[in-house]
């Protein structure tokens, strides 16, 4: 597979005229309006409140006038609400420069350079809730309520990751002494407050400069750097789990069912710097400058019908026509997907809009996207011997076909990290992700009693080629 | 902010008009080799293993393969047409089944047995035994051990053609004469003008044989067969000892297995537990021996067997490692996707059993072609390797 390694430094995006802010931004419940139609709000500004559990709170990505609530789609999800802003394109300018650097472990350093204060659980979910964050592991879900499933755990080991994911689009350049001495205290901070016993910070061991780094700066602490080599999908907590602490997840479960809480070190570094700026102030969207992760994401857009991979800061909420009409297209995109090439989401059209988990745009011109076309299986078994977790992906592909759940939990289909790699490996190309996910959703819903009748809808919706 | 001044681009006149954007499920992907790249690769190997039969077989090689061929893409479009249905390349399987037949048989066979082998992989060994990925025996060892037994006399020859080192690729194994006593190939002077071959001792016959021993110490008949009766190992190596098309010369079977190491198709662990078993079965299993007068008796370790101060049974294994078209199954047939093991865990066992098989069969009971009934016998035990070596899901 191709990397597209971006060059250049972070560069801003036009301002957009108008912005769909989604009040669901992650795996989770919508978020409440704050707002109403007609009024003005600052770049920052709360304007949707969670008031369910596992919801965020939304914040206006550009001062502007709410126009009212409307419904989009995001990659992940159809018919989203959202509140449409009108931005005012003059204050835009000014808001982006309040933002500071965008960065999150990368330019960190100079934002944690003094001790982040000592706080408990209750203000670290407190921290979070209020910003909004989201944790990656394993699916894009409330950092809040993350930490207070720790709560009422014992856990006894935290693992950073630093490792790059399923991306086509690599970061350039390491990250500065100073961002790894950030992490390495925002790490020592987080296991201090949770107890925990070890602390491991998981990074790619190809990236010397960083792990020369991260070693240095942990020293004289009790963080273990643990350079590994980033064999996708190495970065699953799942995986990192096992592989650092020796403990194995129940199929289904979570880390934190086998004591061990894996974080993404960019989550880690919000959560640092939120909890940093509510000691200093207590509602740091009025403040200067503006936290970016609060508004804006980093969103890094290549492929083969761009000129270029370019890394952009852009608004929550901004479309990708508005994205990709500025990015450098080369050739008329065929494929669109957020998120990288074995497990991100293709659209169905350009009105769609980014959202916190959006980082990556991978854009496919007509020569390059390729529809495969599943023929027999030859059993050569390259499925079964890359699946990371060791599912027989061709034996769960015939039960999916047969909608035979009863049978398919024998084989633990929800231990499946829904990484793709099966369906990437396979020479007869069989959708066999879409095959072992469909069960894995099946297995776990099968106490509800619509196990079946959800096989045969997935089935059908798989055929038409997806939702958007 | 941080950001330098950016190029700003306007590509709006590129975006795509409404519902021209292509959606489906992840991964957006593909690079890894399809089943036509991998069919491509194999058949190939087995057009190279076809040149080398070509070189020391002459044109024989081309009438048995393309009557292979031929018969295999004949028998598969008749049974489409039965079924009503219309073969891709990439699900044609008959060509590369055609060409390893055909590398399976003795040049001057008979059109016959050539004919009927190849209907018998495509119709029994593929299309009946449930197709592409269903089929427990390789289509092309059913074939084979078929057309052994219907065809013996053919199949079993005590004595192989090959095209003299001057007649090499244009000569005609018609003019063919024994090799003279204690001649090679290379050195060896025709004893008429127009001879253009050689007949060749078959190497597999004798050691399916009990070995004939000069003196009353069983390693003597060790000794023997390596001095007197086989042609030099190094001849096995590159083929000029003879042997079926595809199967003569070590060194094309060893060549086509870089390649396919090199397309990632070469099963490490199975092709080096093929040739371990191998030759540790052949080192400890005992070999027939008899004398003149005397009863049979037994060599024990035969692999350890010196003669006169030199290492006889060393060469003796080697002979069983190079033998009856051994290297050709184990590096092409045996990594056949879909009668071998799923896992990786299970294709050391599946090479393994291969590999003590045949010599087994060959020295024990004195079977011909003993290595595809090996190939048979571990394809027939792969759902109980692939229950063995199955992998236990991660947290269960």
């Amino acid at each position: 597979m191709p990397a597209f390694r971006t060059s250049g430094p972070l560069q801003p995006l036009p301002a957009p005229s108008v912005l769909d802010v989604p009040l669901i931004q992650h795996d989770g419940p919508a978020a409440t309006p704050l707002v109403k139609a007609g009024q003005q709000v600052e770049a920052g500004q709360r304007i949707a409140k969670a008031t369910v559990p596992g919801a965020l709170d939304v914040h206006a990505p550009a001062a502007g006038r709410v126009t009212g609530v409307v419904a989009v789609d995001t990659a992940w999800r159809s018919n989203v609400p959202a509140v449409r802003i009108e931005v005012d394109i003059g204050r835009f300018e000014q808001d982006v420069v309040r933002y500071g650097n965008a960065g999150v472990v990368r330019g960190a350093g100079d934002r944690h350079a003094t001790e982040l204060p000592s706080v408990d659980l209750d203000a670290l979910v407190a921290a979070a809730e209020w910003a909004g964050l989201i944790d990656f592991q394993p699916s894009p879900t409330s950092l809040a309520e993350c930490l207070r499933q720790t709560g009422g755990r014992r856990i006894a080991q935290l693992i950073v990751n630093t490792l790059a994911g399923d991306l086509a689009c690599l970061p350039a350049g390491p990250p500065s002494r100073q961002d790894c001495n950030a992490l390495v205290r925002a790490a020592d901070w987080l296991g201090r407050i949770l107890a925990v016993e070890r602390v491991w910070i998981a990074v790619d061991r190809a990236d010397r400069a960083m792990v020369r780094s991260l070693r240095v700066a942990a020293r004289h602490s009790r963080i273990a750097i643990a350079a590994l080599v980033n064999k996708y999908p190495q970065r699953a907590p799942v995986l990192l789990a096992h592989r650092l602490t020796g403990r194995a997840t129940p199929p289904g479960a979570g880390t934190l069912d086998a004591g061990v809480l894996v974080l993404e070190a960019q989550s880690l570094m919000q959560l640092a710097d939120v909890v940093q700026e509510r000691q200093r102030q207590p509602d740091p969207a009025t403040s200067a400058p503006l936290p970016s992760w609060l508004v804006c994401g980093v969103v890094t857009v290549a492929g083969p019908a761009m000129e270029k991979a370019v890394t952009y800061s852009v608004p929550f909420g901004t479309s990708f026509a508005h994205i990709l009409s500025h990015a450098g297209l080369k050739h008329t995109p065929r494929r669109v997907i957020e998120g990288g090439p074995l497990t991100g989401r293709a659209v169905g059209h350009l009105d769609v809009v980014t959202t916190k988990r959006t980082s990556t745009l991978l854009v496919l011109d007509r020569a390059s996207d390729r529809v495969p076309v599943p023929g027999p299986c030859i059993r050569c078994g390259w499925c079964q011997d890359d699946c990371p977790v060791g599912l027989d992906p061709r034996a769960l592909l015939n039960l999916a076909e047969r909608a035979d759940v009863s049978r398919a939990a024998a084989l633990y289909p929800q231990a499946c990290l829904e990484c793709g790699v099966c369906s990437y490996v396979c020479p007869a190309e069989l959708p066999l992700a879409e095959g072992v996910m469909t069960l894995k959703r099946a297995v776990m819903n099968a106490g509800s009693g619509n196990a079946k009748k959800m096989m045969h809808h997935q089935h059908d919706s798989s055929l038409t080629g997806g939702s958007l | 902010m941080t950001a330098t001044q950016p190029k700003q681009h306007d590509s709006t006149a590129l975006l795509p008009d409404a519902g021209m954007l292509r959606v489906g499920p992840a991964p957006h992907w593909h690079v890894m080799p399809g089943i036509l790249q991998l069919t491509a690769s194999f058949a190939l190997a087995a057009a190279a293993l076809a040149v080398s039969g070509l070189a020391l077989f002459g044109w024989y090689t081309v009438r048995v393969l393309a009557i292979s061929v031929g018969v295999a893409l004949l028998v598969e479009s008749a049974l489409n047409t039965i079924k009503g249905s219309s073969s891709s390349w990439s699900e044609s399987h008959a060509l590369l089944i055609g060409l390893l037949f055909g590398c399976t048989l003795p040049p001057m066979v008979s059109w016959r047995v050539v004919a009927v082998g190849a209907a018998v992989a495509v119709l029994v060994g593929q299309t009946l035994a449930g197709g592409i990925g269903n089929y427990l025996w390789h289509p092309v060892a059913l074939a084979r051990v078929t057309v052994q037994i219907l065809f013996a006399s053919d199949m079993n020859p005590a004595r192989w053609p090959v095209l003299a080192p001057e007649h090499l690729f244009w000569g005609s194994l018609d003019r063919a004469e024994p090799l003279p006593a204690l001649s090679t190939w290379a050195t060896a002077t025709p004893s008429s003008p127009g001879v253009q071959a050689w007949l060749m001792p078959s190497v597999e016959r004798l050691l399916c044989e009990p070995l004939t021993a000069t003196e009353s110490q069983p390693a003597s008949a060790i000794a023997a067969f390596v001095r007197d009766q086989a042609p030099p190992w190094w001849d096995t190596l590159t083929g000029v000892a003879g042997g079926a098309i595809g199967e003569a010369s070590v060194a094309a079977a060893l060549a086509v297995a870089c390649l396919l190491a090199w397309r990632g198709l070469l099963r490490w662990p199975m092709v080096f537990a093929a040739i371990g078993a191998a030759a540790f079965t052949a080192c400890i299993f005992p070999v027939r021996t008899h004398a003149t007068g005397a009863p049979v008796a037994l060599c024990p370790l035969p692999g350890f067997a010196f003669w006169n101060g030199l290492p006889v049974g060393a060469a003796y294994v080697l002979y069983q490692m190079t033998a009856g078209g051994f290297p050709f199954v184990v590096l092409l047939l045996a990594s056949d996707p879909a009668s071998s093991p799923l896992a990786s865990r299970g294709h050391a066992l599946f090479g393994a059993i291969i590999g003590c098989a045949t010599i087994l069969l060959r020295v024990g009971l004195g079977v011909p072609a003993a290595v595809y009934w090996a190939l048979l016998i571990a394809n027939t035990l792969v759902p109980a390797i692939d229950r063995m070596t199955r992998r236990r899901v991660l947290g269960t």
